[in-house]
């Protein structure tokens, strides 16, 4: 099989510390990714969106004067929102349940813990691009799918109509 | 969208379609060029990593100084063996934060020990990363109290 043409991939960093950003779009470059583009906050990173058909977004945690999460939100539900759809990877340097948890909810789809390694970058690009998830929309949540696993032989409860349907496709959790 | 709704969109494989075959079908050697590509970027994190260390030996730094470093440093630490001291820099910068976003400045004082305990896991990360761990764990920990503390006052 032909190696995939990971030069065709643009890419957004989203991280106010020069020294993270030059890290991630080496590592990227190395993998063959040549569109990179760094933008340090929030504001600059929707302008770039605008102007730019981005691939993938990948956000640190902590942004100056807002944080990932709030950004992540304003690109799902923002009604101006210029990629309410893009997968996002969101960096962190913390790995405790709320702000995981946080950032679910949100809408993220990959969540990386620091130290960046090649090999930990490489896992959630794989992760986003050959197994991309459902895409939820409810008046409560927009974002990936969050329900990872299906479990065999679930009786319930089910929280959706189309829970529990067989024709529907529906994951059970 | 209707009130109550709730719609579910397939999976897109737009990206994988884009790349023309499976991401993780990626040449090893690529992961490898990576590696690669991360220790020649070793010498930059030393150069940062020595203006970190002598910004916090000196007695005229500023907090302020002393933040912008940490901020950088704490990010990229662990990709080149230095955990302990990110945790350190991340503990440090948590404080300011802290005491920035309610309009005080940071006490020297736990900047201080926060310094000593960064230079003390410099001096042993080499020879004894257990302790070096430990001190982190520590210094890290009574920060972490320090701030709750703060906020509950």
């Amino acid at each position: 099989m032909s190696a995939p043409r990971l030069e065709t991939l643009s890419i957004l960093i989203v991280d106010d510390s020069k020294h993270m950003c030059e890290l991630i779009s080496t590592m990227l470059r190395a993998f063959g990714v040549v569109h990179t583009a760094a933008c340090q906050d929030v504001n600059s990173a929707l302008t770039h969106l605008r102007q730019h058909n981005v691939d993938i977004v990948i956000t640190d945690f902590a942004l100056p004067a807002t944080n990932g999460v709030e950004f992540v939100h304003q690109l799902r539900w923002n009604s101006q929102s210029p990629a309410p759809f893009v997968p996002v990877l969101m960096v962190t340097g913390y790995s405790d349940r709320a702000r995981i948890e946080s950032a679910r909810d949100a809408g993220i789809n990959e969540f990386l813990v620091k130290p960046v390694t090649p090999r930990a970058l490489f896992d959630r690009l794989v992760a986003l691009i050959d197994s991309p998830r459902a895409f939820v929309r409810s008046p409560t949540y927009m974002g990936p799918d969050r329900r990872r696993r299906r479990v065999l032989g679930f009786k319930g409860p089910y929280r959706r109509n189309t829970d529990g349907n067989a024709d529907s496709g529906a994951l059970e959790v | 969208m209707a009130s109550g709704k709730v719609e579910i969109l397939a999976p897109s494989f737009s990206l994988q379609q884009k790349l023309g075959a499976p991401a993780k079908h990626m040449p090893p050697q690529r992961l490898q060029s990576a590696d690669n590509a991360l220790q020649s970027l070793a010498v930059g994190f030393d150069a940062l990593r020595s203006a970190f260390l002598q910004t916090l030996k000196s007695p005229q730094s500023t907090s302020e100084e002393i933040y912008q470093l940490a901020h950088e440093f704490r990010g990229i630490a662990g990709s080149f063996q230095r955990k302990s001291q990110g945790k350190i820099a991340d503990a440090l910068c948590r404080y300011v934060d802290a005491y920035r976003d309610a309009g005080h400045n940071p006490d020297a004082s736990v900047v201080n020990i926060l310094k000593n305990a960064l230079l003390a896991c410099e001096s042993v990360t080499m020879t004894d990363p257990y302790a070096s761990e430990k001190i982190a764990e520590a210094a890290c920990e009574a920060t972490l109290k320090k701030i709750d503390d703060f906020k509950k006052s």
